[in-house]
């Protein structure tokens, strides 16, 4: 008797814990109740990334901080699709004779999360601080400006060093800051009578003026914004009244969230697989884009074998460019130049194909045709990231056919920052892929090329040319954007026969999203922004729950 | 008297296990290839940027004074910055933990329950259809990867059946409970919200669930072990003989001495979980303290790897104490050696 009340007890319990369960869901279809949202709470856009971001606009630099960044504060400048820039929190700007003193005008009717005002003091605060903390997006400004003068409330003085021509370009990586309640929310830290310079706050608030403010961060987890309700930009009816950018992007998670229509957009790290499979869902689409990435082959031209242009050309031709774009990066475009299509100043460059005799006809060549075997080409792939195994795979197996040796080295991402510092501990090739900070040519020539910053992961070919650095300099400091255009394209007129480094795909970034009840404007070709973070700018995305 | 000074023996080997500990991960994280400071920092800071952070981390110090800064700051509770939040490592740890505590005490314990019924069941019907179902899941489940759990839950629980609520985060957002413990069923029931200590617990049932299946298979196998062999002893024969009824010899005579083992093994599991719930944490995206763990691994986030170490194998020495107390409550016998 005992047993069979033991066993209807356990059965009870099973069947109540599954009533239980079940009635989560279909409370959140109702939307009333645990575990459920209302109609209102599914009005939000969630998307995932590989963490949770850094939202201090004087620390975060990558693509999830940039989602987060972009939608929480406001840039001087905004970015156009075309790599240009309009007026945004700047109405209009001028540049002195020389080209140093760029003095810009700022609205007077932008008003921060806060409630205070957004003045031109908070500009020039904002830039000090990226100058003072040199983290973050403050690269792009240390080496330039020299001075920041707040002159009166609406017009703020940036004095360069030197004639700047990329300046505007930057400062859509100029997000402004609260200045009043940073300075409030100082604690203590290495910043002398700024203290920590609110970092500690900033780590988990916000204090834009942005088309969406921080509601709730949790650094384990996600960081939930709302949207700025006084936002002095009219925003679409249908802009989400909400959005979470998740900090875990596991593949079986993103795959169910997504066909239980608890994820709108997945990120750009998902595999071909998994979002192949979810555009076979029904309501789910994908969307492809691209936002100025390149895959790179990026050669060390200070060390044997690849110091000889021969060599490096033969590499060149030695990439299945084909495989590369179908199979690596399906739907990628074969990059015709170091510079993406994307970017303002970009030209046709070079024309390599697979092509196994020229690149045989290269190494005969080269200086090392009689001992080529004596130096083995070591080809690095960074260990987080598979994909990039198969090119190093794809160069051994047309090496072996010519009797190149080449060394596949498996490196992880730590160890290729440190070998990046030292022409000696860089490998031959290493193969990377990023974009410009700013949509422009000289965001790569000056980050990827010039020998002032070489020695980062980034700037590894050891190119040291002086006349290629001062070509780049000199473009840098054009003001005239046709004239700087020009000037781009010389560069890369000058590196076309050298193959200092090789472009292999435009890459195309793929996203799964709710096409059911999202338009991704933000990504679709047709109308997004070609900058880091700009795929998910907000504003430029619509939701109809409804439709849900 | 016997068993405080067993178990202050305990702790102070303990202190030393956890010493040694410090000393191996952090030489190994100090070793591994990788500059912190530009790894915190990123590619493109200014040398004299980078100069600055190795110099307020005391990264151009010998290898010893590092280690001795790191100590004495550990000491204090201030295990430095995490490189990959920017946050202290402290304050991450006070964050991230409380999940991975919950997780760990919803894994670990209730199963117990479930190993001991299962065990003691398959023992008493050796060779019965109950015996053979109970060897044959044990087998499955004990061989099957957590993190293969996890994403079978998820597909069925979460996909098939949508019965699993929201996946990531351990509330439904519609709730705000008291932060009085960090243990969500726990707060949400302080707090006076059953619905929401409900709906907590139904954010923890499956990750718990994929965490402990295979350990509680694992532990009902060693009861099962452990009570047969201990039947077949003189005493137990000479109970039955007397004429003592069968339930009696099994809950006075044979459980409690045959849990022994079990217990040691369930401590030790415990311990385990809060280092191997990684995988079941990411794949729930439950924000604990493993995930957080495998993120500054990848990150080379030293001061969090090193804290993360710490506080594992911490828990993992008190765990282990705990386990030797029980045990030795359990048996006399095991006192008794233990001071002899």
């Amino acid at each position: 008797m005992k047993k069979i009340i033991a066993g209807l007890l356990c059965a009870a319990m099973v069947v109540t814990l599954f009533a239980g369960c079940g009635k989560s869901s279909s409370d959140s279809s109702e939307g009333t109740s645990a575990g459920g949202a209302s109609k209102d709470s599914e009005n939000i856009v969630r998307y995932t990334l590989t963490t949770t971001p850094q939202i201090d606009p004087g620390v975060g630099a990558d693509l999830g901080a940039a989602t987060v960044l972009i939608n929480i504060y406001d840039p001087l400048v905004m970015p156009k699709k075309d790599g240009s820039v309009e007026p945004w929190i700047a109405k209009e700007w001028k540049v002195s004779e020389d080209g140093k003193t760029w003095t810009f005008t700022i609205r007077d009717d932008v008003k921060f999360h806060s409630g205070n005002p957004l003045t031109a003091n908070d500009v020039a605060y904002t830039m000090q601080r990226l100058l003072d903390m040199g983290e973050g997006f403050g690269y792009l400004f240390s080496s330039t400006i020299e001075e920041v003068k707040a002159v009166d409330d609406t017009t703020v003085e940036f004095v360069c060093n030197k004639t700047t021509g990329t300046l505007l370009a930057t400062l859509v990586r100029l997000y402004i800051l609260d200045s009043k309640l940073v300075e409030e929310n100082y604690g203590s830290g290495d910043y002398g009578d700024k203290g920590d310079y609110g970092k500690a706050f900033l780590l988990e608030n916000d204090a834009g003026s942005g088309p969406y403010k921080v509601k709730e961060y949790a650094a384990s987890s996600h960081v939930l914004c709302e949207q700025n309700t006084e936002y002095w930009n009219e925003l679409d009816v249908n802009a989400p009244k909400e959005f979470k950018a998740i900090g875990s992007n596991e593949a079986v998670t993103v795959k169910t969230m997504m066909e239980r229509k608890e994820l709108e957009l997945t990120d750009k790290y998902q595999t071909s697989e998994t979002i192949n499979s979810l555009g076979k869902v029904d309501g789910i689409d994908i969307m492809e884009t691209n936002t100025g990435d390149i895959m790179y082959l990026l050669l060390n031209n200070s060390k044997a074998p690849t110091d000889d242009p021969h060599v490096r050309k033969a590499l060149a031709y030695m990439m299945d460019y084909d495989v590369v774009c179908n199979d690596i990066f399906p739907n990628s475009k074969k990059a015709d130049s170091i510079i993406s299509q994307t970017s303002l100043g970009h030209k046709k460059m070079n024309d390599y194909s697979f092509d196994i005799e020229k690149a045989k006809a290269e190494i005969a060549q080269s200086k090392y045709a009689d001992n080529i075997k004596d130096y083995p080409i070591e080809v690095c792939w960074v260990a987080e990231t598979p994909d990039r195994e198969k090119l190093a795979l794809l160069i051994q197996a047309a090496a072996d056919q010519i009797g190149v040796k080449v060394n596949v080295v498996k490196t992880p991402w730590a160890s290729v920052i440190e070998n990046s510092s030292a022409p000696e501990s860089t490998a031959n090739v290493t193969t990377t892929g990023f974009a410009a900070d700013y949509p422009e040519a000289g965001g790569v020539f000056d980050s990827a090329l010039s020998s002032k910053k070489a020695g980062t992961w980034m700037n590894c070919c050891w190119i040291n040319d002086d006349k290629l650095d001062g070509m780049i300099d000199e473009a840098l400091s054009t003001i005239d954007t046709d004239e700087r255009v020009a000037k781009y394209e010389a560069i890369q007129d000058y590196l076309a026969d050298q193959c200092v480094m090789i472009p292999l795909a435009e890459e195309t970034l793929r996203f799964a999203y709710q096409s059911a009840y999202v338009d991704y404007n933000a990504a679709d070709p047709e109308y997004s922004i070609p900058v880091m973070g700009y795929v998910n700018y907000m504003p430029n995305i619509k939701i109809y729950p409804d439709k849900k | 008297m016997s068993l405080l000074k067993s178990i202050l023996k305990r702790l102070a080997s303990a202190l030393v296990v956890l010493l040694g500990l410090t000393i191996i991960i952090f030489v190994l994280m100090r070793i591994v290839p990788g500059d912190p400071a530009r790894l915190a920092l990123g590619a493109n800071v200014t040398e004299e940027v980078l100069e600055k952070y190795r110099e307020a981390n005391h990264l151009n110090e010998s290898l010893p004074m590092q280690y001795v800064y790191w100590l004495t700051g550990a000491l204090r509770g201030d295990f430095g910055m995490s490189a990959v939040t920017k946050r202290a490592v402290i304050q991450d740890i006070t964050d991230f933990a409380p999940a991975t505590i919950e997780l760990v005490l919803w894994a670990g314990f209730p199963p117990i329950l479930a190993a001991l019924f299962l065990g003691v069941t398959s023992a008493q019907h050796k060779n019965k259809w109950q015996d053979y179902l109970c060897r044959f899941l044990g087998y499955i489940f004990v061989a099957t990867p957590t993190f293969v759990f996890a994403v079978l839950f998820v597909l069925v629980f979460g996909y098939w059946l949508p019965v699993m609520p929201t996946i990531g985060g351990r509330l439904s957002p519609s709730f705000v409970i008291p932060d009085i413990t960090g243990l969500y069923v726990l707060d949400a029931l302080l707090g006076g919200q059953p619905q929401a200590a409900w709906d907590a617990f139904l954010h923890l049932l499956f990750p718990a669930l994929a965490l402990a299946l295979g350990k509680t298979m694992q532990e009902a196998r060693i009861t099962r072990s452990s009570m047969l062999q201990n039947a077949d002893k003189d005493y137990i024969t000479m109970v039955t003989s007397q004429g003592v009824p069968q339930s009696v010899v099994n809950r006075k005579f044979l459980l409690k001495p045959s849990v022994i083992p079990t217990v040691t093994i369930i401590g030790m599991d415990i311990a385990t979980m809060f280092g191997n719930a990684f995988l079941v944490e990411r794949i729930f995206n439950w924000p604990g303290l493993s995930s957080y763990g495998m993120t500054a691994i990848l990150n080379k986030d030293t001061n969090a790897v090193c804290a993360v170490v710490l506080i594992i194998g911490l828990a993992f020495t008190l765990t282990s104490i705990a386990v030797d107390i029980v045990a030795m409550i359990l048996d006399p016998r095991m006192r008794q050696k233990r001071t002899r």
